[in-house]
């Protein structure tokens, strides 16, 4: 279970995250919605303790996350490039992080397989480095790397972006699966909105670092609240 | 921008604003005093050499003039004006992509940074040192003119330099191999002033200083015509280098063989992070070119040390030795966590991996000061070496040295590009970690100085094994307190390194 309370980040002038309260249970498949500057990326860092909160704390499974590293095993992310070591392989890449969280070599060949689609022959033994993949590649890489280790947390920062629309598809598919499976609470960011409410039965939608809305979609009824929110209607 | 001048106004002004509008300009307020106080630190210390040198030649060579010593030493300032180069400038880039679109040629881009480079202040620092030398031994006999002479024709040289140094690390930008070009010059210039009787290039350099405050037009226009090829050639290799990068749309590099370095799997997890160290060396071109420039002057001094009797004083046999095993530990891990900035975000989501990285780039570096001290066996076998001085400043630098320079893991917050391009943005290191490296290179020789003057050389040299066996066995104990002020400082430098990472 996720918990934030009294969350605070401000950037000079700008508050960028200022939630109250929220909580997140086990196994929900939060997506969540804002435009530019809404605060998303900032609230994935404070979740992940990668930025200091001003005021609050954010804690997973009654764990704050800025006084222990113990949540960190549990827990997987990938916001952006910065998560990718570019100078391995991918394979590499992925052995490393295997390693980190104390899995033989056998078993992340035995983990990645499910991602045998999602990969399309694209990304396994291309003998190249990271930072020699197209950026679709790059996010598919940093996705798996991030649910290599079957993390009861994961945290994905629009990962729909560069992808080509069967990426898109079959990751969609794995998300929803992966949650089923392994119970794990999936959030996930998008300006994708029929992505996010395709996949998601609860979305946040997020202005200026507040929680407007909490907006039930297990109906599948969110999209147009969303839309109209958006203003994208013709 | 109607003209080639108010284009290099305008560039000029770009990078002040690029300057200061720098992430880590306004982070660091600690850091601007200790570079204000050094650059004070090294005025004084110029000004006191070109004092110094006064009576220094007078005393040694009485029956010459100083400013003959000082001219026949000319290419000894312009082989130390090189290397401190690679410390206090920057890599030479050309920002060139956001104008190749707009109307104006790209040449003139080119060679407008080209004439930048030339108007960069550090082309001015030996004035301090020139100034009251010139003052002091030239005005007396050639006036005011005189001294002036001498003073343009130095600033000339050291255009010329800075054109031969922008040459170089150009080149060496694009394979360390051209570190060969730098050292096969000054090898050569060595040989010429080394070489006892004929000594043609102290002659020659001789000549060329009295041609300058003489005003002889031959001097001045010969080092005019060296600034005009050098800057010529400069621009043909940028405009080369500038060209294949700007045309390269996609990087399809397939890697022939993948190293796995598997006898690393028995250390366990340490053990994987040395695996991402020596790939991190080898796989990125800013890292693999510290690396190897630091493991050629490493070579060279072992060399220099076993096979030559220059080094025989004690002093400079002791200051050889610590820099030897230093070198390369003063240019990997003074920048420690620069580098990783790059993919902190990631390491940082994993318990306890800087830990291991600490750990893992420590035992690299230790590993690795082996190779000098097998060098080193051979003066030990021939007696020119105590095996307890070598093994003492082996431990000094595995011990202490290497504590002092990975406490810039806990400081360090700037990420440093691990390929930086010729056409991408200047990421730079700062001129806080530039201190710092000059504080590895000397600060052990700080501590042994004392002890060799104090004591008989076996007594200094136990000391020195004490020192350094303290710190390299409590290396356990001194890491993971590194390892937990980073983590209290973890947000601030995530900070920095975030908002620093360049992206070419």
């Amino acid at each position: 279970m996720l918990t934030i309370s009294n969350l605070t980040k401000s950037f000079g002038t700008k508050v960028a995250v200022n939630i109250d309260s929220y909580t997140i249970p086990q196994g929900t498949m939060l997506g969540l919605v804002g435009n530019n500057g809404a605060g998303k990326t900032t609230l994935f860092r404070l979740i992940l303790d990668l930025l200091k909160a001003d005021e609050g704390n954010v804690c997973i499974d009654s764990i704050d996350v800025s006084k222990s590293e113990e949540w960190k095993s549990r827990t997987g992310a990938f916001i952006d490039d910065s998560f990718l070591i570019d100078y391995l392989t991918p394979e590499e890449y992925f052995y490393f992080l295997g390693r980190a969280y104390g899995l033989k070599k056998e078993e992340v060949d035995e983990r990645l397989a499910p991602f045998a689609r999602f990969m399309s022959g694209e990304v396994l033994d291309q003998k190249k480095l990271i930072r020699d993949f197209s950026r679709g590649n790059k996010q598919k890489i940093g996705i798996i790397g991030a649910m290599l280790h079957r993390p009861t947390l994961l945290i994905l920062d629009e990962p729909f972006n560069f992808l080509d629309p069967s990426s898109q598809s079959i990751i969609k598919h794995l998300l929803a699966e992966y949650n089923r499976e392994a119970n794990a609470t999936i959030l996930v960011s998008s300006h994708n909105l029929n992505h996010t409410t395709d996949v998601c039965p609860r979305i946040a939608l997020l202005e200026n670092g507040v929680i407007i809305r909490d907006i039930d979609n297990s109906a599948h009824t969110a999209e147009q609240e969303l839309e109209s929110y958006f203003n994208v209607e013709e | 921008m109607t003209n080639t001048f108010s284009l290099i106004r305008e560039l000029r002004r770009l990078r002040k604003i690029a300057t200061k509008r720098h992430p880590m300009y306004e982070q660091n307020k600690f850091a601007k005093y200790l570079i204000g106080f050094s650059l004070a630190l090294g005025v004084v210390y110029l000004i006191m050499f070109g004092f110094l040198f006064i009576g220094l030649f007078r005393e040694i060579f009485p029956s010459m003039e100083p400013y003959h010593i000082f001219n026949k030493g000319m290419a000894y300032l312009l082989m130390a004006d090189f290397l401190m180069r690679f410390t206090v400038t920057k890599l030479p880039v050309q920002e060139i992509k956001p104008f190749v679109l707009l109307p104006m040629g790209k040449n003139r881009v080119l060679r407008s940074y080209l004439v930048l480079s030339g108007m960069s202040g550090y082309n001015f620092i030996w004035m301090f040192m020139l100034v009251p030398f010139g003052f002091g031994t030239l005005f007396r006999y050639f006036g005011f003119v005189g001294v002036l002479g001498f003073l343009v024709g130095y600033w000339l040289l050291m255009l010329a330099n800075n054109y031969w140094y922008v040459l170089c690390r150009t080149l060496m930008n694009q394979s360390i191999l051209y570190i060969l070009l730098p050292i096969a010059v000054y090898a050569l210039l060595l040989v010429g002033l080394l070489v006892p009787d004929t000594n043609y290039i102290g002659n020659f350099c001789l000549e060329l200083g009295e041609g300058f405050f003489q005003w002889e037009w031959p001097a001045f226009v010969g080092v005019m015509a060296i600034i005009w090829g050098m800057f010529e050639l400069c621009h043909i290799v940028q405009k080369r280098v500038v060209y294949k990068e700007l045309s390269k749309t996609e990087v399809v590099k397939k890697m022939k063989r993948v190293a796995e370095y598997k006898f690393l799997d028995r250390f366990g997890e340490v053990g994987e992070y040395m695996r991402l160290e020596i790939k991190l060396l080898s796989r990125n071109k800013v890292p693999r070119t510290q690396f190897f420039m630091g493991l050629s002057f490493m070579l060279l001094f072992s060399v220099v040390l076993a096979f030559t009797d220059i080094y025989d004083a004690d002093f400079m046999r002791y200051f050889i030795i610590v820099y030897n095993f230093s070198v390369l530990g003063v240019m990997v891990l003074s920048q420690t966590m620069s580098f990783e900035g790059n993919y902190l975000d990631g390491l940082m989501s994993r318990k306890e991996s800087i830990l291991n990285l600490l750990r893992a780039k420590y035992y690299v570096q230790c590993v690795i000061l082996l190779l000098p001290l097998i060098i080193m066996l051979i003066p030990i076998a021939k007696g020119k070496l105590p095996l307890l001085s070598a093994l003492a400043c082996f431990f000094l630098a595995s011990g202490f040295t290497f504590w002092i320079l990975m406490q810039l893991a806990v400081y360090n917050k700037l990420t440093l590009n691990l390929n930086t391009k010729v056409t991408g943005k200047n990421s730079g290191g700062t001129f806080f970690q530039s201190m710092i490296i000059m504080a590895g290179f000397f600060g052990p020789v700080i501590v042994i100085r004392p002890l060799i003057t104090f004591f008989s050389e076996t007594t200094a040299m136990l000391i020195i094994l004490a020192i350094g066996l303290g710190f390299t066995l409590t290396h356990p104990l001194w890491l993971r307190n590194i390892y937990k002020r980073f983590m209290q400082r973890r947000y601030e430098n995530m900070e920095g390194f975030r908002a620093s990472i360049v992206n070419n």
